[in-house]
């Protein structure tokens, strides 16, 4: 009888520690080689590759699935600001810069699910082709629960992160992806 | 205490065997998932997907700027005849995904040069009739997977006529000695 609840609790902790372990791996996102981080931005350049290791398979099913090897699209995500503060779904944000170097663009906001927000507007990204910009080329896009005129793209009030798609990245992309110039996120007002 | 030791170690064992496990077949069983949800229909047929909103759940993140159409393949008995279509003025690609994610393909617009492209993907070991220049022949690592294909809205104007024309899009299941 001993024996029997022993061996019970030892395999009721050893496969809740590797369940849970797996799960902290995966949705924080540690353990994956190749991530690299440039400002509010972070990206796993192993992504999609034949060459990546399990923790970025498995985080890359899970919050990422059919994402393209980088040789075609490197994708960047946000969930913080330029001043490393964690999105707060209270405050509306600024994200302002050039075009990134790459043939094209978007970026995009996505809730706690990793699911387009939903919102009357439908305004979930702005892109390459979409973006309004100043004279100098510079643009800045407005990412706030509420519409607001010009670039704006809607988030949640339960949490979102944003994603940057370089699709057929330029040279100084690929040469510098921790150091290329990205747009950078400003906190705005809180409610 | 060396039973103790024992039942620690046996338990530090379960758990990063658990670990292991669950972190290398997530990935299959997530692709597995997918390929069920778009069913037996998928395999040598494309799927053509309306443009992403909220209502979009099949696949996580999608993009809001792109016209997704998706083909299973199966090479374990036959191969895959892929033929991409050729929207103009936009881009396009067909990336190809075996059943633990990898992409271990992709091919796009500026490398079919405005034209439609022909690719084969044939299974491991597959034996085919030698192929022209014009067709790629592609070996999927996986006898299962997905195939996607992407095309950008660059106008949403143009939006009606973007899809129409990745909708000449083809995935064809064709018998080894069929292959030309």
């Amino acid at each position: 009888m001993g024996f029997i609840l022993r061996l019970l609790v030892c395999l009721v902790v050893g496969v809740g520690l590797g369940l849970g372990s797996a799960y902290y791996m995966i949705v924080h996102g540690t353990g994956q080689q190749a991530v690299v981080i440039n400002g509010p931005w972070r990206s796993n350049l192993a992504a999609g590759g034949v060459d990546a290791d399990m923790y970025t398979r498995a985080t890359v099913a899970v919050y990422g699935l059919l994402a393209l090897n980088k040789s075609e699209t490197i994708y960047y995500t946000a969930r913080e600001d330029s001043a490393g503060q964690a999105f707060d779904p209270a405050c509306s944000y600024r994200i302002e810069g050039r075009d990134p170097d790459a043939r094209w663009w978007s970026i995009t906001a996505y809730g706690r699910d990793s699911y387009l927000i939903p919102n009357p507007q439908k305004r979930y990204s702005v892109g390459k082709t979409s973006v309004v910009r100043a004279t100098d080329g510079s643009f800045v896009i407005r990412l706030s629960r509420t519409a607001e005129a010009g670039n704006w793209i809607a988030t949640a009030a339960d949490g979102f992160d944003v994603s940057l798609r370089l699709y057929n990245s330029g040279d100084s992309v690929i040469a510098g992806p921790s150091t290329v110039a990205l747009p950078s996120i400003v906190k705005e007002a809180c409610e | 205490m060396k039973r103790i030791l024992l039942w620690l170690v046996f338990t530090l064992v379960l758990a990063a065997a658990t670990h292991v496990i669950v972190v290398s077949q997530l990935p299959t069983f997530i692709m597995g998932r997918v390929i069920s949800a778009i069913g037996a229909d998928g395999t040598g047929r494309i799927v053509f997907s309306d443009r992403p909103d909220e209502t979009a759940r099949r696949v996580v993140r999608p993009s809001p700027d792109l016209l997704y159409s998706i083909c299973l393949y199966d090479v374990s008995k036959n191969p895959l005849k892929i033929m991409t279509g050729a929207p103009q003025g936009t881009y396009w690609s067909v990336s190809f995904f075996a059943d633990n994610t990898d992409n271990f393909f992709v091919f796009n617009d500026s490398q079919a040069q405005g034209k439609p492209a022909t690719i084969l993907l044939i299974g491991q070991g597959q034996q085919i009739p030698p192929q022209d220049g014009a067709t790629t022949v592609i070996s999927a690592p996986s006898s299962k997977g997905v195939v996607l294909f992407r095309t950008l809205i660059n106008d949403d104007a143009r939006l009606a006529e973007i899809d129409a024309q990745r909708r000449e899009a083809r995935c064809d299941v064709v018998l080894p000695n069929e292959v030309k």
